[in-house]
This record gives C-alpha cells, sequence and structure tokens, in this order.
C-alpha cells in the first residue's frame, strides 16, 4: 500500500520526517516493504499490506493509528448526505439475482461534465501512482485510495438496466482496458439485458465506462462475498487497486461512507448533487461487534502490569467504544472499519502494538522443562549421518519434487506408485520423488564435474509413493530412507556398509543375492536381519551410470529408517577394551561347492559356535584341481576363549560342511 | 668360571662375546650383554679379574695387561652397537623433503542445512525443546484448519498451496501443520523445534524457492506472556549472531498467533542508516511469531482458558546461504554444491 506522505497530512497534523514516521508504523505492523521513494516534499512510503485489515487498504486508515501512536487528533474527510434510498423508483431498474452481493449502494447525478480534474486531485492520484483521466473517474479512484473502498461510474445513458447476476459460462467481458476476460458461472457481473457490463468485484467495462461526452452517471459502491471476488481475480488474472481491497474483508457501512465522500467532492469539483432517490440493497445488516477485555489477560500476556487507563485510551484513540466498565475489565464497541477485531486477543494486540512491544520486558519462561518428545527415527537418521561423515562421506540434500524423467533414467518408474502434484511452478517438476537415488547421482556428477576422485555422498530423506488403497493420507507413503553411493568396487564398498551398519545398530546382516532393477546381475543384494529386509546394496548397472553421465564403477546402499529401527541393537562396548583377552587361535579350511557364498557359511559358523569365539575370514583358495570338481576352499581363522577352547575346538573338528 | 682361562681361551671368549654385541638388534638385548661380560657381579669381566689372586706376579702382569685390554674391546663393541641401534631406530638418515606438498586426507561433511539446523537444535534443546517432526503430505484439516485459515481465509492466498488431491490432500504450505499435530495428540505443557521442508507453488528466483526450508518453535505452557517470547528469541539471536546484536519486535499478522510479532536484528551493513540489503529500513527481519492463537489451541483440543503458549517461525535457507556464502537458493538442492577439500 502506497502511502504519499503530502497525502497523509491532510488527515492529520505530522511533526515528524517522511523516515520517522515509517518507523513508527513499521513498529505498529505496517512495516516499510520499499525504501522511501518519491520527490523531496512528496515522499511515498510503500507499507506491506499482508494483513487482515481491510481499513488500512485506504490512507485514512493509516492516518487514523498514526494519529493514535502519536497523539494527534484524526481529521476525517468531508462526507456530503446520501439521498434517502427508493429501491422501487430508481432508475434504470436495478435487479440483485445473487446472494453473492452483501450490499449496493448506488446514486444517480445528471447533468455532469466530464473534464480534466483540478490540479491537487490530479497531483494526489499521481503521488500515488494512478494516472488522472478525468473528474469523474479521478473522484471515484481518489476515494478509493482515501477510504480504502472502491466505487464504480456507468455512463447512465449506455445502461438500460443493471442485474447483478452470476457470469455463464461463455460470456465474456471486454474491460476498460482492452483485455477480453473469459467469464465462468463462478464470476459476479453488473449486466444491462444483453450483456455483462463490468466484472463487478475486479474491473469495469469499455462499453458502459465514462466517455468525455459522458453527461449522466450511475455511481456505485458494492461489496461482495470476499472468496468469491479472489477466487475470480485470481483467475481471470487480476490484480488490480479495486481486486485487492474488495478481496479483503471490508464493512458494508464502507459502501454509504465512500458514496457520501465522493458526493462531497462532486459537489466541491463538478457542482451536482443527486437529485432523484438513491438505490441500496442491504438484505442483512450488520450489527456492532462488541467485546470484553480483561485486564488480567492483557497483563498476562504482556507480562507486566499495563495500567487499565492507559489501555482504555489506546482503545478510544482507534475509535473504540467503552460501554461499560469494571475494576476487572471493559466492554467495548469495535468500530465498523476494523473488521479484523473479533475476541479478546485482538483487542489486547491494539493496546500492546500502539504502547509497541519496544516497552515489553524480557523474562524467560521459567518453568520446568516438560518431559522430552520422543523421535526416535530421527535420532536413529542423527546417528547414520554422524557415521557416514565418519566414513567420509558427505551428506546432500536433494529436491522432493522432480522431473520424473530422472525416475525414468533410474529404470525405477512405476506409474502406478506416482504421486503425481494437481498444480506446480514448473511444467516438468511436478512428481514426489519416488527415489533418492537420482537426485544423489546428480551430486555424484558435480563432484566428477569438480575433479573430486572418490566420491562418497549419503543422503537422509524420503521416497514419497501411492498405494493406491485407502483414502486421503491414507493413500500416500512417504519412506525414510538413509542411501549412500561411492565410485567404488563392490567389495570397497562392502566394507563401508558393514561398518556403517555395525555402528549404527550392531547390525551384522544376512547379505542375499536379488536380482534388483539398479544393480548389476550377480552384484546386488538385499540385507536380512532376523529375516526382516533392513535395505539393499549393490553395484550399479552401467547403463544406468551413464544416463547421468557417470564414469566408473558405483555402487550404492539403501536402508529403510523404520525397519533399521526395529531391528537396531546397542552397541555398547564401541569396540573398547581394557584387558588383552587370552585367545586360542586356530584356521580351519572347508572345501564347498564353488558357487557356495563364504557369507552364508559364516553366518552358520557363527550359529553353531559359542558366541565367545570369534570367527573371521581368512580367504578363498582355488586350483585346478578343485575347479574341475567344481569345488573351492574357503579359510576362517577362529579365536577360542581360553576356557572354551578345548570343547570349541572339538565342536570344530566334527563340524560337517556340506555347502 | 672357577678358574681362569687360558690365554687363548680368554681371546675366544671375547671373540665370541664381541661377535654377540655386534649382533645384537635392540637395546635391551645389549644392556643384557653389558652385564653379562663386562658390569655385573658374575661379568665375565669380573670373574675374570677375580681369578687373578691366584696367579704369580709375572702372570698377573700379563694376564691383567690382556683383561684391560678385553675390556677395552668389549665397551668398545658396546658402544658401537648402541650407535647402530640407535642409527636403525632413525632409520637412514637420508635427505628428505618435510615441504613437500600432499592431497589433504579427505573427511565427510554434513549438508549445510545439517550444519545450521544441529547449532540451532543446540539451542532449544539447551532450554527444554524436543526436536519434533510431521508429516510433508499434510491434510487441509493440520495445514489450514486447525492453523486458523479456514477456508476462503484471505491469508490462504498468500500461501499458494501444491496439491495431490485438491482441496483435501496437498504438501504442506508451512511447519504449522507439525505444530498442530503434535498439539492434537500431547497435553501440555510443550515445548519443541521443526526444522523442515515446506512447499509453496511461487515463481522461483534466485532468492525464492517454491521448496524451502523452515525452523518453526512451540512453548505451551501456562501463563504465557510476549515477554517470555521476547527474552527467549532474543537468546537465540544473540546465539546465532553474537553477542552485540540488536534485536526488535514490531506487530505483524500471522493467522496462526495473536498479538503476531516480527523479528529484526540491526542491519550489520548500514548499522540501522538504511541501505539496499536492507531496503532502507535499517533493520532485517529474521523470522515471525507471537502468542498461539486461541482458535488453534481449541482447534487442537487444548483448553486455552487454561493454557497459553507463543510460537515462532523462520526461514532457513536465507541463514544458510548467508553462512556459506551461497548467493543462489537454487543452488541449494539442485545437485550443485559440492564440499571440495
Amino acid at each position: 500500500m502506497r502511502v504519499p506522505y503530502g497525502w497523509l497530512k491532510d488527515y492529520l497534523e505530522i511533526d515528524k520526517s517522511p523516515k520517522e514516521v515509517a518507523n513508527i508504523l513499521t513498529l505498529a505492523g505496517h512495516a516499510l516493504d520499499k525504501p522511501i521513494f518519491g520527490e523531496e516534499g512528496d515522499k511515498i512510503l510503500d507499507l506491506e499490506d499482508r494483513g487482515n485489515r481491510a481499513d488500512i487498504m485506504g490512507i485514512v486508515g493509516i492516518a487514523r493509528d498514526l494519529a493514535a501512536l502519536t497523539g494527534k487528533i484524526l481529521k476525517f474527510p468531508l462526507t456530503a448526505p446520501l439521498p434517502a434510498s427508493d429501491n422501487n423508483k430508481f432508475i434504470p431498474k436495478i435487479t440483485i439475482s445473487s446472494k453473492k452481493v452483501l450490499r449496493w449502494t448506488a446514486v444517480v447525478l445528471r447533468n455532469v461534465k466530464v473534464t480534466p480534474s483540478p490540479k491537487w486531485l490530479a497531483k494526489r492520484l499521481a503521488s500515488y501512482g494512478i494516472e488522472p483521466l478525468n473528474n469523474v473517474v479521478d473522484v471515484t479512484n481518489f476515494v478509493m485510495v482515501e477510504l480504502g473502498m472502491p466505487l464504480h461510474a456507468f455512463d447512465l445513458d449506455k445502461v438500460d438496466e443493471i442485474n447483478l447476476r452470476a457470469a455463464t459460462r461463455g460470456e465474456s467481458l471486454v474491460t476498460f482496458e482492452g483485455t477480453k476476460l473469459e467469464l465462468d458461472e463462478n464470476d459476479l457481473v453488473a449486466a444491462d439485458s444483453k450483456k455483462p457490463l463490468t466484472l463487478t468485484t475486479a474491473i469495469g467495462g469499455r462499453s458502459s465506462g465514462i466517455a468525455p461526452t459522458t453527461q449522466n452517471i450511475l455511481l456505485e459502491a458494492g461489496l461482495y462475498d470476499q472468496p468469491t471476488a479472489r477466487r475470480s481475480a485470481l483467475r481471470l488474472k487480476i490484480k488490480n487497486e479495486t481486486s485487492q481491497r474488495l478481496g479483503k474483508y471490508l464493512h458494508p457501512k464502507f459502501c454509504e461512507v465512500a458514496i457520501a465522500r465522493s458526493l462531497e467532492l462532486f459537489k466541491d469539483i463538478l457542482d451536482v448533487s443527486p437529485v432523484t432517490p438513491g438505490f441500496d440493497y442491504y438484505p442483512e445488516e450488520l450489527g456492532p461487534t462488541v467485546l470484553n477485555l480483561t485486564f488480567s489477560a492483557l497483563n498476562t500476556i504482556a507480562g507486566e502490569e499495563v495500567k487499565p487507563t492507559e489501555a482504555k485510551e489506546i482503545l478510544k484513540s482507534l475509535e473504540f467504544k467503552i460501554l461499560n466498565e469494571t475494576p476487572l475489565n471493559i466492554t467495548v464497541e469495535v468500530p465498523y472499519f476494523r473488521t479484523d477485531v473479533v475476541g479478546e486477543a485482538d483487542l489486547i494486540e491494539e493496546v500492546l502494538r500502539i504502547r509497541t512491544y519496544e516497552k515489553i520486558p524480557l523474562f524467560l519462561p521459567n518453568r520446568p522443562a516438560p518431559k522430552k518428545l520422543e523421535f526416535p527415527e530421527r535420532d536413529l537418521e542423527d546417528l547414520a549421518r554422524d557415521t557416514l561423515t565418519k566414513l567420509g562421506f558427505n551428506e546432500v540434500v536433494s529436491q522432493q519434487i522432480i522431473d520424473e524423467k530422472d525416475t525414468i533414467k533410474t529404470g525405477l518408474f512405476n506409474e502406478n506408485k506416482i504421486i503425481r502434484l494437481q498444480n506446480s511452478w514448473n511444467e516438468e517438476l511436478n512428481i514426489m520423488r519416488p527415489e533418492t537415488l537420482s537426485g544423489q547421482l546428480k551430486y555424484g556428477l558435480s563432484y566428477q564435474k569438480h575433479g573430486v576422485t572418490t566420491i562418497k555422498i549419503f543422503e537422509v530423506g524420503k521416497s514419497y509413493t501411492q498405494t493406491g488403497t485407502g483414502r486421503g493420507l491414507e493413500k500416500y507413503k512417504e519412506t525414510r530412507k538413509i542411501a549412500f553411493s561411492a565410485n567404488l568396487d563392490f567389495l570397497s564398498f562392502k566394507s563401508f556398509v558393514e561398518t556403517f551398519l555395525k555402528e549404527l545398530g550392531n547390525f551384522e546382516p544376512v547379505w542375499v543375492k536379488e536380482k534388483l532393477v539398479i544393480y548389476k546381475e550377480q552384484k546386488g543384494a538385499i540385507l536380512k536381519t532376523n529375516g526382516e529386509e533392513i535395505g539393499e546394496v549393490g553395484e550399479l548397472k552401467q547403463a544406468l551410470l551413464s544416463n547421468f553421465n557417470l564414469e566408473g564403477t558405483w555402487c550404492h546402499a539403501c536402508f529403510y529408517t523404520q525397519e533399521l529401527l526395529k531391528q537396531a541393537k546397542p552397541n555398547p562396548a564401541s569396540g573398547v577394551k581394557t584387558s588383552i583377552e587370552n585367545l586360542v587361535a586356530e584356521d580351519k579350511t572347508f572345501e564347498v561347492d564353488a558357487r557356495a557364498e563364504a557369507g552364508k557359511l559364516l553366518n552358520r559358523l557363527r550359529n553353531e559356535m559359542d558366541p565367545s569365539t570369534k570367527i573371521k575370514f581368512v580367504g578363498i583358495f582355488e586350483n585346478d584341481e578343485l575347479k574341475k570338481q567344481n569345488k573351492k576352499n574357503i579359510t576362517f581363522n577362529f579365536k577360542f576363549a581360553l576356557k572354551k577352547a578345548k570343547e570349541e575346538s572339538e565342536k570344530l573338528k566334527n563340524l560337517i560342511v556340506t555347502a | 668360571m672357577a678358574k681362569v682361562a687360558s690365554l687363548d681361551d680368554l681371546q675366544e671368549l671375547i671373540k665370541t662375546a664381541e661377535q654377540k654385541i655386534s649382533l645384537s638388534s635392540n637395546l635391551k638385548e645389549l644392556n643384557d650383554y653389558k652385564l653379562e661380560y663386562i658390569t655385573g657381579k658374575k661379568s665375565l669381566l669380573n670373574r675374570l679379574t677375580q681369578g687373578l689372586k691366584n696367579l704369580t706376579e709375572s702372570e698377573k702382569k700379563s694376564y691383567g695387561q690382556e683383561i684391560n685390554a678385553a675390556k677395552e674391546t668389549l665397551n668398545s663393541a658396546i658402544k658401537g652397537a648402541e650407535e647402530r641401534i640407535h642409527r636403525n631406530y632413525d632409520e637412514e638418515g637420508e635427505w628428505f623433503d618435510v615441504s613437500l606438498p600432499v592431497p589433504k586426507a579427505p573427511i565427510g561433511h554434513m549438508a549445510p542445512d545439517t550444519q545450521v539446523i544441529r547449532q540451532m537444535n543446540a539451542f532449544f534443546t539447551y532450554h527444554g525443546y524436543s526436536v519434533a517432526e510431521g508429516p510433508e503430505i499434510e491434510t487441509d484439516e493440520y495445514n489450514f484448519e486447525k492453523t486458523n485459515l479456514p477456508k476462503d481465509h484471505p491469508a490462504r492466498d498468500l500461501q499458494d498451496t501444491i496439491y495431490i488431491e485438491s482441496p483435501e490432500v496437498l504438501l504442506r504450505t508451512h511447519t504449522s501443520s507439525v505444530e498442530t499435530r503434535i498439539l492434537s495428540s500431547h497435553k501440555p505443557p510443550l515445548r519443541f523445534v521443526v526444522p523442515g521442508v515446506s512447499f509453496r507453488n511461487e515463481i522461483i528466483n534466485q532468492s525464492n524457492h517454491a521448496i524451502f526450508y523452515q525452523y518453526q518453535g512451540v512453548l505451551v505452557d501456562k501463563d504465557v506472556s510476549l515477554a517470555n517470547l521476547k527474552a527467549t528469541l532474543n537468546e537465540f539471536a544473540k546465539f546465532l549472531y553474537g553477542d552485540k546484536v540488536k534485536t526488535r519486535f514490531r506487530t505483524k499478522y500471522y493467522p496462526e498467533v495473536e498479538p503476531g510479532a516480527g523479528m529484526d536484528i540491526l542491519c550489520r551493513f548500514c548499522s540501522g542508516t538504511g541501505c539496499r540489503i536492507c531496503k532502507d529500513r535499517g533493520w532485517i527481519e529474521i523470522l515471525g511469531s507471537g502468542i498461539i492463537h486461541r482458535n488453534l489451541l481449541a482447534k487442537s483440543g487444548i483448553d486455552w482458558k487454561v493454557w497459553s503458549g507463543f510460537a515462532f517461525g523462520m526461514g532457513l535457507d536465507r541463514i544458510i546461504m548467508t553462512k556459506f556464502g551461497i548467493t543462489d537458493i537454487r543452488d541449494l538442492h539442485s545437485g550443485n554444491l559440492v564440499f571440495t577439500q
């Protein structure tokens, strides 16, 4: 909202510079949005208008706050009396066919002479940023900026009747600016017997507008269902002074106030006044809002005592009427223009904001801290971050909304599981990522381009899929993942995976070879603990890597936080020991089938032997003789605890391996 | 040895000792030889010297000379061995360039987001807050209805929503959805922070993105005041920007709170006089906050007559960009950001 400093001074005495005024307004909720600009003597304050106050869309609204903040008196602009209304006798005939019209007030002015506006009026509008057109249109614009209420003037001789109705699909309107709008039944129009004349919630039409030849005018101020106004403007991409104001919750009383103010200006500038009855449609008149303010509630929120007299004075300066008062509370009537004040907390804010928050003291909360909320997944993921960075991996964070082409490049695309966005800022970025691999590989490429030789990256994040069953949120699944990739061969990468899992939750998973889409056929595995799948690891297919322009050999691991959490065991010792254990060592070689898996054999040995026995893989031995028999030798090193050495050694001797 | 060896034997013994000494590989072994041959009570030289008393004067003279010569030989052998062992410890004393440039050993880094979030979490967990989270795919109920943004509320326009299944299933537009989820499922008193991603259907450019990270904090207890909020955020600003930071609280509208407040810090580029960075305000806004709206508490099933609270929220991306010198927000999560040594 632009506030020309010179214009603001019309409504109160100001003895401060534009910068000082901007600071005062900023503290009270009207922050300076852009640097102060304009010529010396007519500086412009551009203030944020993101709040819920309709009244400050008029300069008088800002002036009222500034008066309360600086202890001055607001000089409300002059108004002329409205003619009595007689809706039946009003010419032209007005029909209201939509319940979305909350109030519609109109007067007719005859024998107007359309000329350029007087200099003062043209200057005021120009300072605000509206180009002066003629005295009639300029008066309506002036009142809109002054009070915040849009008005519209029709050339009466171009209008045979007015029907306020919903548009019909297929109807269109050429605006006064020459843009053609394609309307539908969600738009509200003022139409004559043939066609829409205005999109009444946002913009006037060309056919019925004021022209230099106009002699008689119909001046109207209408208020409509605000959501309808906002949706229409949004769909038709109209963002103008009228649509912005009619999208806010203006009180219907603004209709009569704005017409009364315009009549004063028309009398003054054009020397015309209405001579026939007016029109006023106001089916559900709003009564005043009455609220209670309890001083104890005010003091609690402030964190200190605010004197009741001070609170009352502030509210009175903002035109709240004190209806009743006791030592404990007051009852106030909210002024009509403050549609944003609907509860006690709003009154409290009014008092504190005019006092300024700077006066509020500093007291840290002094009650005991409540019980901690538990989010174990988050704790585990934090441990994963610590572990992976210790292992030399760099964390990356990739986008949750991606281009489906990226997932197609991984081979993981499944139309049935994809979550598509109904609207996105970018046509290509329109799905929730169903995998975290593509994002990671993009980072991999950046590292490759930077010439990093050993690339190790990880991401803690979610993938998003739909299950196709259930209602609402049930249909959509967010899967928490800890995933990492590196340009390493399978066994080197596996070593990192094993250390990671050991640190994270003392995992000693079973590696089960599995053909998975993204991994080389012989180098992909599902990892299981207690029979439950905790994740997958593998060497990525060459074709996939070339889709992401990656060179060399890459491995990837992906673990599911929820599953890890279920299977994690505490890792109490963390490898720390204070004394040397006396162990008896022994190597044993097993002759097994050439395709027997060493990991499986190791797991079996661990199950067979006592938990105190430490078993380590030594190596695989193959020679021509063994190969002929389709066999190989696998050697393990066993370390027995002294007390169990004899028993365990005996057990090992008798162990029959038939793999 | 009870009797003195012959001169020939003596020379043989000394030769053997000299050989053993010269082959010793460490100082401990050498020390043992020293005791065995020279200094020990029962050392070879001691025993030989003691045997002198049984000899004639002329024998004593020639034998004595031999013992002295042997002593010298052995001491010299010990000294030589010591030097050799020390030399071996130091490896070969060849010239070496210690200034030789080497690649730095690689270490892992956390993402800038994680680093900043952890820093903030450290402050708030110290003050008794838990670190909470919630779903990113949300319902209209938790994202809007319960946050005091009923259908057709004008402020919904400020949050252009990305829908999955309009109007009920959407991507959360703010982390306040986690606030309403936790308030709806836990009993006060409560203190928690929520670092997390949010989504809005906005045009993206160098400083705005449709995917952005927020940090939200909530405290619900009895008799919570703006004074509590101000003090908490003031301490937080000092933690984040240093003790000398100057803060300012001003009225600002947010539908989730009433009264609402914005916190600014004095612009460090112009010290408050106004510049391009602070848009001539002299201050830079860092967060929004306020007393939790009674409607939000009521819709989350909390009796606002008994409990009250404050909430605050800030964008993380700007803080991360400043800390890491990133000038384009689009670089944060697009795959461009790498840690090089």
